[in-house]
């Protein structure tokens, strides 16, 4: 084992071998370093304006997209004051039909409950039939 | 602790105020169901009564004990209806809030007026209970016209005004808190506004003035009401109330507030309205 490993370690390229590698590797081409220059600024200045242009219509697009989304999504929340529902809502819990509606309630009921106790005790007056149909027919105050 | 308890105690609170809020329209509602259908049932007595009138196929003594049972039937209707529309006044006053000192005294003098009404409302119940020949019923029948006439009416007509007056300056507050609340939103989505900017501002300004002139006719309503009210429920001295008088400033109190209602409805439209042009924006 130990004279296969010495073996091994005394192996050597051939003289032949040596020079057409050092030839091949002397003939390639040599990149000389050159001072920087105004025509090698230029490309970089487009990538990076291009990048923050990109970047500037991307954060328009972001801005102008969320108030588009808020104009047609978010504005009937945020202008909860005038919801329709809650608009009706209220209407109803302040029930000013209602309440006029009773207001006149009173009005017709005096008139409708003196005709009917005419009638009752008997002395009806002359006009009373008119009255009468209304009480019966309109008995929807 | 005492925080989480106020937070438990508003809960509570606002709980009960919601529940009370849906269910008191509901409550009225229901008592104006209950006037019309005892209305109803008035009018079909006297239907009744008008065709025994006319009918001559039954015998004299069975014409006279149908027409005596109608005629009893009828006042009953009618007295019923007396007594519910009296616990309707009753809780109609019991429910108004932030009186001031003077109309709070108003209030207690109304409601013992309307409480007067059952010595009144007792004394026909007896008799009605006794009632049992054609003239008893007839009779009973004509003074509790004249009891309704000279006393019950006229305290009625006081009440529902002064009442009414008070439920259209609850409303207005109601209403002043949702045109704030409105002018605020539109405040902060003004920028959004573009094109409907000035039709939103036009209609802002059209709901105020609606609201402004609602203000007016409840204020001219409640000044009207509450001398003609004081005058006749706290007289000076020897002075003579002018009944002709108070009925045309009750009639004038209530048309006031009518029609200062009805301004309301319509700035609530214009809400409405408004609310369509945001969403379409």
């Amino acid at each position: 084992m130990e004279q296969t490993f010495t073996r091994l370690k005394n192996i050597r390229p051939s003289a032949e071998f040596q020079a057409r590698s050092k030839m091949l590797i002397l003939s390639s081409a040599q990149n000389q370093p050159r001072p920087f220059t105004l025509a090698d600024l230029l490309p970089e200045m487009m990538q990076s304006s291009f990048a923050f242009g990109l970047s500037a219509l991307m954060i328009f697009m972001m801005v102008g997209g969320i108030s588009l989304f808020n104009r047609k999504f978010v504005s009937p929340a945020v202008l909860s004051a005038l919801d329709a529902n809650s608009l009706n809502n209220e209407i109803e819990k302040m029930d000013i039909q209602i309440q006029i509606a009773q207001v006149r309630y009173y009005e017709n009921s005096a008139k409708k409950v003196e005709v009917a106790l005419n009638e009752t005790s008997g002395d009806a007056l002359g006009d009373t039939d008119a009255q009468l149909r209304s009480l019966l027919n309109d008995s929807n105050l | 602790m005492i925080r989480i308890f106020n937070q438990k105690l508003s809960k509570t609170v606002l709980s009960a105020l919601i529940v009370a809020g849906l269910f008191l329209p509901a409550a009225r509602s229901h008592a104006q169901e209950s006037f019309q259908s005892t209305i109803r049932e008035i009018a079909n007595r006297i239907g009744t009564l008008l065709m025994l009138r006319k009918n001559s196929e039954l015998s004299p003594e069975e014409k006279l004990r149908q027409e005596i049972t109608a005629r009893k039937e009828a006042v009953r209707k009618i007295f019923d209806l007396t007594e519910l529309e009296q616990s309707d006044l009753l809780s109609r006053l019991s429910g108004l809030e932030n009186l001031n000192e003077q109309q709070e005294k108003m209030r207690t003098a109304l409601t013992e007026l309307v409480k007067e009404n059952s010595n009144g409302l007792k004394e026909i119940r007896n008799r009605l209970d006794k009632a049992d020949t054609l003239d008893d019923i007839k009779q009973l029948a004509a003074d509790f016209k004249d009891w309704r006439t000279f006393v019950y009416n006229p305290k009625t007509e006081k009440v529902v005004a002064f009442t009414f007056v008070f439920q259209g300056k609850n409303i207005l507050s109601v209403t002043d808190e949702r045109l704030e609340r409105v002018k605020n939103d539109l405040a902060e989505y003004q920028n959004s506004l573009k094109e409907s900017d000035k039709e939103a501002e036009g209609l802002l300004a059209k709901a105020g003035t609606e609201i402004r002139e609602a203000h007016e006719l409840n204020g001219q309503a409640r000044n009207i009401i509450l001398i003609a009210l004081n005058n006749s429920l706290f007289p000076f001295k020897n002075a003579r109330i002018n009944e002709k008088e108070l009925a045309r400033d009750i009639y004038d109190s209530k048309s006031f507030t009518e029609k200062s209602m009805q301004h309301i409805r319509k700035a609530y439209s214009i809400f409405l309205e408004l609310g369509k042009i945001t969403r379409s924006e």
